[in-house]
């Protein structure tokens, strides 16, 4: 009775030893939330050229990246509803911009273009009248936006890394003979820099 | 959750302990006489090093480093104590993987709430410690993130690693843990840390996850945690008289 601490309690103590060091090996993985602000998209609203303070849906508006819309062999085409690389619908996730009246869309745009230059370009197309195209009743508007911009890597969080931030933002439309975009305008107060998606960076008007 | 139960197991022995000579006052009524027992208290430096760090070098690939730990005793119930060591950490996730490393100190007092039986010198103690560190940290690699990246299907990952260097933090730190001898000189123990940052060196773009003697950092608080196991061994210095007055009873 001399000691407090007998052989048998020796035991216990290793053993929990070994425990904590396996639990710790395996920490509580922290998940990065949805709600958390990561690399946003490009926004973008459509105004009325006559009356540029309001809202005016495209007309039948299909949206995707310049090159993304390929058959099999691998040529590009234009998109049919089944094409996986419409861009998403900017509230709801689980729709697509193919052939839908609406006045705000969000484009991802690219981390890496591949060249190596400082300035990225991605470039979108804007397809008006979908519609007429698929039913073979007319024509639809093609255009393309040509957007640069820099980007800038972000810490965000222990769970979501980082994230990247776009600066010195530029939007043209490539000249078109019969264009529906009639004028493209940054929003003065992000500064040129696509930061969060809580604001609208780009009008266009049409 | 184990180290609860090695807990309650030491402390259930010592409630034991303490109802035994209890039991062994309440005999028969005897005329009782008072008697002074001195024991001998060895008074000095303790010097170890925490084994769970050791351990866990040689198990976790991802971990090395080593603690050593000192008290002295000053007076019957009260310990300077201190912890030196480093440590380097890569913690690593989907997106990053990083890797800390730097030394720190600790240093405070311990008191020891256990009132030791005969001439025993074990401990169950609580401590208060100032910790400071000072470390590096190197983004090995990173990977952007970025919910739309199935679009262009890219993933960009940076590989350059970045060093930010010279942070240090500061931190309080409370502990509660104990001390048994187990042969002559030579202690176990094991203590739980709760720790409060007090400041810190922010890298700039990045945050520290990991500071050495602090271990990982939180988000939504300045609260982190820690252990230890040590083994020491006591150099006695000077011995001091511990003198114990007991009724002791005779018969009539």
């Amino acid at each position: 009775m001399k000691r407090l601490f007998q052989k048998k309690y020796i035991i216990p103590f290793v053993l929990s030893l070994i425990v904590i060091t396996t639990l710790q090996n395996c920490e509580r993985d922290d998940i990065c939330a949805a709600t958390t602000s990561t690399t946003p998209r490009l926004v973008i609203e459509f105004y009325d050229i006559d009356n540029p303070e309001s809202l005016k849906n495209v007309p039948r508006l299909t949206v995707y990246g310049e090159g993304q819309i390929l058959n099999e062999d691998g040529q590009i085409i234009e998109p049919i509803e089944a094409s996986d690389k419409i861009i998403e619908d900017y509230v709801n996730e689980s729709s697509y911009v193919f052939n839908v009246n609406t006045n705000k869309i969000g484009l991802p745009l690219k981390i890496d273009d591949g060249l190596n230059n400082e300035t990225i370009t991605t470039r979108y197309i804007l397809e008006k009248d979908t519609n007429q195209r698929i039913d073979a009743t007319g024509e639809s508007n093609t255009d393309i936006l040509e957007i640069t911009y820099k980007t800038e890597f972000v810490y965000v969080s222990r769970a979501c890394g980082y994230k990247s931030i776009f600066t010195e933002l530029s939007v043209t439309r490539d000249t078109d003979s019969e264009p529906w975009i009639a004028n493209i305008e940054i929003e003065e107060t992000i500064e040129l820099t696509v930061e969060n998606e809580n604001t609208t960076h780009v009008r266009i008007y049409h | 959750m184990k180290i609860q139960h090695m807990f309650a197991s030491i402390i259930r022995s010592v409630i034991i302990l303490l109802l035994l000579s209890t039991i062994a006052i309440a005999q028969e009524k005897k005329k009782t006489i008072n008697d002074t027992l001195i024991y001998k208290q060895k008074y000095g430096l303790r010097l170890g090093a925490d084994i769970s760090k050791l351990a866990r070098s040689f198990i976790d690939d991802n971990y090395t480093g080593f603690e050593i730990t000192g008290d002295y005793r000053l007076t019957k119930r009260i310990y300077i104590a201190g912890e030196i060591g480093n440590e380097e950490r890569t913690l690593e996730n989907d997106f990053m993987n990083t890797t800390t490393k730097g030394s720190y100190f600790k240093g405070g007092v311990d008191i020891n709430f256990y009132k030791n039986w005969l001439d025993m010198e074990n401990m169950i103690y609580s401590g208060f410690r100032i910790g400071a560190s000072t470390f590096s940290s190197t983004l090995n690699n990173y990977t952007i993130y970025d919910p739309n990246n199935q679009y262009w299907e890219q993933q960009y990952y940076v590989e350059e690693g970045e060093e930010f260097k010279s942070l240090t933090a500061l931190w309080a730190e409370l502990q509660i843990g104990l001390k048994a001898e187990l042969f002559n000189n030579f202690f176990a123990g094991v203590n739980i840390q709760l720790k409060f940052l007090i400041s810190e060196t922010e890298p700039d773009n990045y945050e520290n996850l990991y500071i050495p003697g602090y271990n990982r950092t939180f988000d939504s608080s300045k609260f982190g945690g820690g252990f230890g196991f040590n083994l020491s061994y006591l150099v006695p210095i000077f011995k001091k008289d511990k003198i114990v007055i007991q009724e002791k009873e005779i018969e009539e």
